[in-house]
Formats: structure tokens, sequence, C-alpha cells
């Protein structure tokens, strides 16, 4: 299988910067071992994260966007196992690693935002503890810096004062009441001893101001339940980003929340990577989210990635039969689009434990041919910027056999 | 086949009289709290809301979490107590009294975001559907019973095979497809859809929507469809009311709310909505801080501190005005029609 991990040579639409490869996934495949059967959640699945970019996984609900980024972790519980595939980040394949070693890499090099903030934030500790938990865990050596630096102005500052006290013994009647209130404004900014802590704090109420949230000051000395869902969501996100990590995953971080507020949030998310040039893995239904926010896109289906690559070319041009009837069902704003029906995908999505043969989508697709229902299509490049899994795009279709329609006896009862 | 089904009504129903009038609603919840559990103050979750509703027509209730719709819709159907204004079915008044009033209980139905909460999971499908026909319309018999549900869920596209089954065996579009059904057994000509594909993926959604949009055609329904997704109701609506914190801040047709909208609100709205195509997209406009709590609405105008406009006096002050900026076009915001001076 070839991989978009370069796309530095040609092309209108990849700029000349060269792109550096993060993470690489390679044939991930994900099994739930139920009373039922085996559910195939995640069936061979390949992805690469470059550095300083955005990368949409988008699917209906069921496809496999969680349980692909749980294994990233190495997260899936039993009865789910990771079966085989690689998981090279920064060339290292995690699936190797000894438990101790991925420890590191959870929280600190790869972070994880999930769905539902209630139950990632502790509802016993404030608000700033927790936050400035998360930055003493993970930011300990910038925070001994930044208070080095603090300490130095502290005693600088003292000295000051020292000096202000002894000035104010020879000083003369005027003098020596401008002397004491200088004096008594610097006492208030002399602080005793700074610990680490005190920074961590410091740090955490500056992120809060930061990612839009007003009175950072005494929002920290709230729980959890104290405030909105849309806060807890941000301070979550604020919680992700403290990790300052390499590769932030966010599993569908804004579908709970009003589109103004979502809104917020992207521009928040956006925003920090600018400054932060880390990556991130944006998990969500919505493709409208996907096109705002991420640079390429991963479109998933029933376990498998049927179409991949930038934003651009796939919104604008759709390959796959799934993504272009997902892109056709959604209700555009235009003065024309009233006018029609939607378009509708046929069907619904099958069951991970008995799946369609061949291309998992055939029993839905309008265009299946028998080869779909026998073989099952590869994720192949397109051009520089796409890859589709879909035997419409086979370079050999002369069998005659292989490649004409199925008939409708053929195709699996697609129920409603 | 579907003959039974069709409204009985069509040929009596006027299409220029409203089936539904609501007019100045207020609607408050207490705030129970303290040691005793004790009323310690109200929200007023709608505040003085007035619409029409006309037959073949949906009217779009448009807002973000928390601003009213659901309650506007539990108003209706009696589910939540009034405590001003008024609503009327055809002429008569129906205001906290709709579960007294079978015969027009029957004409007024409700469609909930969660098909689950209106599906009991140890009924069958043929029990489900058929239970309003048995209880409202006295339908006894058996075997009439069950081809009468077969032709509603013919309706709605599920098959003979889906009568003897349990909800869990159901996909979320199925089940909201049930329930669609079962609204639909006793002949309404109202339907109140609160957040009807909200839980659904976007290809579940686009064929119930398209469902919806047949069934209207079919039975010239009359549709209050609440919702916080914009194109949703650019695609399925006709009139819309946009709220905030309980009241309409601006409301119109489609070409009104989405080609011409004027309503600093409407405006962040629209442009908050992610598109999903290069001609769709615009500037966003961000608006800061959060939807305030109807316990305690800013005062003046309710969205003035989040408001990206430029500050009036009266905004901060005075509550707006209705103001018609034409036939169709109703704004509530001081930058029209203020008293000029
Ligand atoms: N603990 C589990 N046991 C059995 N099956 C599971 C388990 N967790 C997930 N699955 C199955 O794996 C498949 C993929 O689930 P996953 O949660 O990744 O979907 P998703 O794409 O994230 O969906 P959504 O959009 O609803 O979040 C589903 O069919 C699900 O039922
Ligand atoms: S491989 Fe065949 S069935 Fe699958 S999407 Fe392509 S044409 Fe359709
Ligand atoms: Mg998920």
């Amino acid at each position: 299988m070839i991989e978009v991990q370069k796309n530095t040579t040609n092309s209108d639409n990849s700029n000349t910067e060269e792109k550096e490869l993060l993470l690489k996934v390679k044939d991930l495949k994900t099994y739930f071992y139920t009373e039922e059967g085996v559910v195939k959640a995640v069936d061979g699945v390949s992805f690469t994260i470059n550095k300083n970019e955005i990368l949409g996984l988008v699917g209906e609900t069921g496809c496999g966007k969680s349980v692909t980024a749980l294994s990233l972790l190495r997260l899936v519980r039993s009865p789910g196992k990771i079966i085989s595939g690689q998981i090279e980040f920064e060339g290292i394949n995690l699936i190797d690693l000894p438990e101790n070693q991925m420890l590191h890499y959870r929280g600190n090099t790869i972070t994880m935002i999930f769905q539902d903030p209630m139950n990632s934030l502790n509802p016993v500790m404030k608000v700033g503890d927790q936050l400035a938990e998360v930055y003493l865990l993970h930011q300990k050596e910038y925070l001994k810096e930044e208070l080095a630096k603090a300490r130095q102005e502290n005693s600088i500052l003292k000295e000051k004062l020292k000096q202000m006290k002894s000035d104010l013994k020879n000083a003369s009647e005027e003098g020596a009441e401008t002397l004491k209130v200088q004096i008594n404004a610097l006492k208030r900014k002399v602080k005793g001893r700074i610990t680490l802590k005190d920074i961590a704090y410091r740090e955490s109420s500056q992120l809060l101001d930061r990612i839009g949230l007003p009175n950072a000051d005494s929002l920290i000395n709230r729980y959890p339940h104290e405030l909105s869902g849309g806060m807890r969501q941000r301070i979550m996100i604020a919680m992700g980003l403290a990790c300052n990590s390499k590769l932030l995953i966010c599993d569908e971080p804004t579908t709970a929340l009003d589109v103004t507020i979502q809104a917020q949030i992207l521009d928040m998310i956006r925003e920090l990577k600018n400054r932060l040039h880390n990556s991130v893995l944006f998990i969500t239904h919505s493709l409208g989210v996907i096109f705002e926010l991420c640079d390429r896109v991963a479109v998933m289906y029933s376990g498998n990635i049927v179409e991949y690559g930038t934003v651009e070319d796939i919104f604008e041009n759709p390959q796959h039969p799934y993504t272009k009837g997902l892109l056709a069902a959604i209700p555009k704003v235009t003065p024309e689009s009233r006018k029609n029906k939607l378009a509708i995908i046929k069907g619904m999505v099958p069951n991970l434990i008995y799946p369609p043969s061949g291309c998992r989508f055939h029993p839905r697709c309008p265009h299946a041919m028998k080869v779909c229902q026998e073989i099952r299509p590869d994720l192949i490049p397109l051009n520089n910027a796409v890859q589709v899994a879909c035997h419409l795009y086979d370079k050999d279709k002369s069998d005659p056999d292989l490649y004409r329609p199925l008939t409708n006896e053929e195709r699996l009862e697609a129920t409603i | 086949m579907t003959e039974s089904i069709s409204n009985p009504q069509i040929d009596e129903i006027d299409p220029n009289e409203p089936v539904l009038t609501v007019e100045n609603l207020e609607v408050e919840y207490p705030i129970i709290g303290g040691l005793f559990m004790r009323k310690v103050g109200t929200v007023r979750a709608v505040r003085g809301v007035s619409f029409e509703l006309y037959p073949n027509e949906t009217l779009g209730i448009v807002g973000e979490s928390g601003c009213g719709k659901t309650t506007i819709a539990k108003a209706i159907l009696n589910l939540v107590k009034t405590s001003g204004g008024s609503i009327r079915y055809r002429n008569e008044e129906i205001q906290n009294q709709l579960s007294k009033k079978r015969r027009i209980r029957q004409k007024i139905q409700m469609v909930f975001q969660d098909p689950d909460a209106s599906l009991n999971p140890r009924m069958k499908i043929v029990d489900i559907i058929g239970e309003p026909l048995k209880n409202l319309l006295g339908i006894k018999d058996k075997v009439e019973l069950r081809q009468r549900v077969l032709e509603l869920m013919t309706q709605v596209s599920l098959k003979a095979e889906h009568l003897d089954r349990y909800p869990h065996e159901f996909s979320g579009g199925q089940k909201q497809r049930i329930v669609i059904a079962k609204a639909l057994a006793c002949n309404p000509d109202v339907i109140v859809l609160d957040e009807p594909t909200s839980a659904l993926d976007v290809s579940v959604q686009a064929q119930i929507l398209n469902l919806l949009q047949e069934l209207q055609e079919k039975l010239h329904l009359a549709y209050i469809f609440i919702t916080h997704d914009l194109s949703v109701i650019h695609h399925i609506g006709h009139r819309i009311g946009v709220m905030y914190l309980g009241k309409f801040v601006e409301t119109g047709n489609i070409e009104d709310i989405f080609y011409n909208n004027q309503h600093p609100y409407t405006q962040a709205l629209l442009s908050a909505r992610p598109a999903v195509s290069k001609s769709e997209l615009q500037e966003k406009i961000i608006l800061e801080g959060e939807i305030p709590s109807p316990s305690n609405p800013p005062s003046g105008c309710s969205f003035h501190p989040r408001c990206q406009a430029k500050m009036l006096p009266e905004c901060n002050k005075k509550e707006p005005e209705e103001t018609a900026l034409s036939e169709s076009h109703h704004i509530w915001c001081w930058q029209f029609g203020r008293d000029e001076i």
C-alpha cells in the first residue's frame, strides 16, 4: 500500500514546504470478541499525519472512528484487541512498546480529548487544580524555567525594596511621602516564596484567558458542575492543549455544543495549532467541521478508509460513491438547493460482525459491479492529493464478467 | 390503500385559515431550591411568543440550546402549563386544556429527538402504532387494527415483516419512522417535530427529511419544526422564527431569513454554521461568551452582551419592540424601528 507522506512534488495544491511525517498507521485491525461474534470495528486502516497538520477522520455512527483513535493510544479494552498493524510515531512502532514506555506517550506525546467532558473532568476537584496538575505533569521543565525567571524577577524586586527602605531613612519629608507610596506599591508585587505550583496556576489562568473564557481568575476556583457544558468542553480542550503534545486527538469535541460555541472552539484550535505547530487528529461525523478545520481528511465506512486526501480536493470533487452520497445528503444553503429533494444513500450501515463481502459499501452502492462483491478494493492513489478504495478506479477493467453491474438479485437486499 | 389514511378533512381545509394560532405565549418554570425545596424564583422560559401556523406549511423555530424552543412545543401539547397568552386550534382556545379535549388532542401530534423516549421497549411495533388507533379512534378488531397499522407503516417505508418486532431491533432512523407512523395514526393536521433528525447521521437524516416532505404534500400537514440546524430548516421550512432567550428576534420566510437577514444574532448564527463548499463559506462572526441563563436575563435586549453591532443607548435599557421590515419579515432590534426623536 502506498502512503501519501510527502506530497512535496508538483501539483497545484501542495505547497512547497516539506511535509514531515509524524505518525504512520498501517493496516491497523482492531476487533471485538463478543458473544454474538467478532466485531471487525477497524479492519485494515492506513493513514499518516504530518507535523503541523490537522487530519480529519469522518464517518457515520459506528464506522470505527473512536476505536481507531483508542487504538493509536493502545487504550482499547477487552473484549477489544488490536490484532495487527503498525502505529509508527516518529519512527517508533507503538504496537511493540512495553506498557511502561507506552505510558510515557499517553498524555505526554499524544493527548486525547473525549466527547463527553463530564466524564473526563474530575468532579470533586477545582478547575484550576486540575489544569495546574496537567501543567505540573506534562510541562514541568517549562514551569521550572518560568519559576527561575519569576524568582529572579522577584529577587530583583526585593533588592529594590531594600534599597528604597534604606533611602527612606535619608529622605526629605516630601520625598519620604512619595517613597512610601512607591514602597507600598512594590510590597504588593513582591512575593514571599514562589513555588512551582504558583507558576502552574498562573499558566492555567493565562490559558483560560487565551481560549476566551472571561474571568479566568474566578473560574479556576470553581468545580466542573458549576460551569456550563460549553465552558467545560473548552476547559477540556484547554487541558488537552496544556499538555502541549505533538499529537492531539479530539474525538467529537464539539458535537454536543451549539454552533456559535462550536465556532469559538474551532477558532481556538486553529489559532493554537498555528502557534504551537503541533498536529491534530480531529474525529467528527460533521463534514462541515472537517471542511472548515482540516487540511486533509480520511472518510471511513464500516471499519475501512474509503477515501483519503486533501480537504479541498475531496469536497470539491469527491471520487468514492460513499463520499459523493454523504456530501449530496447534506442540505446546502443556496437558493437552488431548496428546489430539489435531498439525495439519499439507500439502506443502512452494515453489521460489523457479518460485513458484506468485497467492498463493504456494495449493497448500497449505485455503481456496484460483480467485482465489488468478490474483491475488497485497496486504497490506491488516484493522484498526488487523493487516494480511493473503489473498483471504479481499477486500472485494468478488461474482464467483462467481473466489471459488469450487479443484477438486482445479486445485490444483497438492503432494508429500506 | 392509502385511502383510509388520507386526511378526511382535506376538503374542508381552508389554506388561508390558520390551524394553530399562538399569541403572546408565556411559560415560566419555578426555580426550586433552599433547604425545604421551595420555589425560590422563576425562569421565564418563553416570553411573549406569537405565530400562526397554516396548513401545508412548515414553520421552523431555530435557536440554540436553552432558548425555549422545546418549551413552546410542550406548551402547545399541554405538557407544561403556560402562564399567559393564548393557543388556539382553528378557533378554539386549547391553552392548558388540550389533554381534556380528546378530539383536538388527536389532531396535534409530537415527534421528539430521541425516538427511544417514545417507544416502549417491551411492546411490539404493531402494538405501539396500534395504541392510538385503539385508544383514540376506538378500533378494537384485531385484523382491522393490523391492517391499519400496516398501512401506516407503508407510508413511512417500513415493511410487513417489521410488524411483530421490538424497538431494539431497529436502527435510529427506522425508530424515528415508527414514531412518525404512530403520530400519523389519528389523522393529525399539526405535527410538532422537536429536533427529529438531530440524533441521526446525515444520510439517514436525508431519508427522514424527504419522508416528512412527502407526507406533508400528501396529507396537507402543518409542521412546527424545531431545530438548531439552519441547513435543515432552509431545506424543509417555509417560514422561520429565530429565537434567543425565550423570544423571537427575527421572523420571516426563507428569503428574509437566509438571504436578507438583519438581526445581528441571526447573522452570527448563520455564519457559525459550518459550510461544506466554497460557495457557502462566509466570514465567521465569532460571538463572545455564552448564552446567558434565562433565570437572569440581561437587561434591555437580552442579546446585547454578545451583540457585535454598535451599541445604541436603548440596547441595555429597554426590550426592543417588534418592527415590520416587510409584510413577512419582522425584527426585534433597536437598530431598526427606533423612534426618531
Ligand atoms: N466494547 C465494545 N464491544 C463490542 N463492540 C464494540 C465495543 N466498542 C465499540 N464496538 C463496536 O465497534 C464499532 C466501531 O465503534 P466506534 O465507537 O469506533 O464508532 P464511531 O465511528 O466512533 O461511532 P460514533 O460516531 O457513534 O462515535 C461499532 O460497531 C461498535 O459497536
Ligand atoms: S468498489 Fe464497487 S461497490 Fe464499492 S464503492 Fe466502488 S463501485 Fe461501489
Ligand atoms: Mg465515536
